[in-house]
């Protein structure tokens, strides 16, 4: 009886443990924001109380499972107490798709894909003062997030990446325009 | 009338929520051009939206079954989430689910695929995961109409045309009939709705008038 019993309880275990590792080999998806080669911000518009500048963000699945980017935004950490010479907001597209409303639209990627896509992150400075220029020039290094919202094999869950746009590069978009003009 | 022409009319519409009537947005967008002789073809997702059929990920609560059959599912079956799996099991029972997961997977294995989804029940092939719908359900789950057949038959009532179906047509050629009003062949009409003429979800076509319906199938005999 406990011969049997043993037996049962072997084959069960093996069992468990055979599914254990066929979840382990199949894996998820995995999400990840290329930092280091995010490309430089560029003035996107302007005007006298706004200007709007953006950044390209590479990105891909390198998991081993197709996974969906339910929601991606851009999080600042921009505390008047650090900058209040003007309102930030931000924007997070697609090149693939890209959208000009805010909303990021649910979409499907699959793994291994060797080249990447690529995220645009629009953040807009809006100043009561009315004087955007003379504004920027009190702007400090950002802290920015990128927050993402995946559906995969397993339960869906958040991830964040965090970058730094420093302050020299929004005088240097800004400088740049200006020497266009 | 004998040698008019069956001709397919996508009907663009405002994106529709559970708070429409599909009946009134068909009045509202196609009414004028319903005729007696056409077939009212109307997408089965839309359907499914009017009557409050979707979830967001957020809602669902997998459970062990969900977690491990999904892992079992080709990956680009919405079944192969927890979430899709979950709301299956949640719509046609797990004990049902798992049954048809254990035959369907060994008929597979005698070379005949697909039978999980016949035996799984009627959502089983119609749930849409994430991304299956245009925003702003591109963030939900939704699942098949409820008792399409009825749909169809409110359709049909109310415009006095030859009838009415709910389907379920892609891109993929692939298009299911999956409730008419009486008197109409679904496989007749899923030949007819071949090509998708709803189009994409962008393209916020979800009504397509068959015109001539009735005079084309006097002609076919």
């Amino acid at each position: 009886m406990w011969v049997l019993l043993g037996y049962v309880l072997a084959v069960l275990g093996i069992l468990a443990l055979s599914l254990a590792l066929f979840v382990w080999k199949q894996g998820d998806a995995e999400f990840f924001f290329d930092v280091p080669n995010r490309s430089s911000l560029i003035l996107e518009k302007e005007a006298e109380d706004s200007v709007v500048f953006s950044f390209q963000l590479p990105f891909k699945n390198k998991g081993s499972q197709q996974g969906t980017l339910m929601d991606v935004f851009a999080r600042p950490w921009l505390p008047s107490e650090q900058f209040s010479a003007a309102e930030l907001s931000t924007q997070l597209t697609i090149v693939s798709n890209p959208r000009y409303d805010g909303y990021w639209e649910a979409a499907l990627f699959p793994m291994d894909k060797t080249d990447n896509d690529v995220a645009i992150v629009r953040l807009r400075f809006d100043t009561p003062n009315g004087d955007i220029r003379q504004a920027m020039k009190q702007m400090v290094d950002l802290q920015l997030n990128i927050i993402y919202q995946i559906v995969a094999r397993s339960d869906w869950y958040l991830e964040k990446t965090m970058l730094t746009v420093p302050a020299e590069e929004f005088a240097a978009a800004l400088q740049q325009d200006m020497g266009q003009k | 009338m004998g040698q008019e022409k069956l001709e397919l009319l996508p009907v663009r519409t405002h994106i529709v929520t559970k708070k429409d009537d599909i009946v009134d947005v068909i009045e509202k967008y196609a009414g004028a051009n319903i005729g007696p002789g056409d077939v009212v073809s109307v997408a089965e997702s839309v359907v499914a939206i009017t009557q409050g059929r979707y979830k967001r990920p957020e809602e669902l609560n997998p459970g062990f079954w969900a977690r491990m059959l999904s892992r079992f599912i080709h990956r680009d079956s919405s079944l192969s989430s927890i979430n899709g799996m979950q709301v299956t099991m949640d719509e046609e029972g797990t004990f049902r689910v798992i049954a048809a997961f254990i035959v369907g997977g060994i008929a597979k294995v005698f070379g005949n695929s697909g039978l999980f989804y016949k035996l799984a029940g009627e959502q089983a092939p119609l749930v849409d995961d994430v991304t299956g719908t245009m925003p702003p359900f591109d963030k939900m789950l939704v699942f098949g109409p409820k008792e399409p057949n009825k749909v169809a038959e409110r359709i049909k009532e109310r415009f006095g045309c030859y009838g009415a179906a709910v389907a379920d047509v892609n891109d993929l050629k692939r298009a299911e009939v999956l409730g008419v009003s009486e008197g109409l062949d679904p496989k007749e009409l899923a030949r007819i709705l071949i090509d998708n003429p709803f189009g994409n979800a962008n393209q916020q076509t979800p009504i397509v008038i068959i015109k001539n319906y009735a005079a084309a199938a006097a002609m076919r005999g």
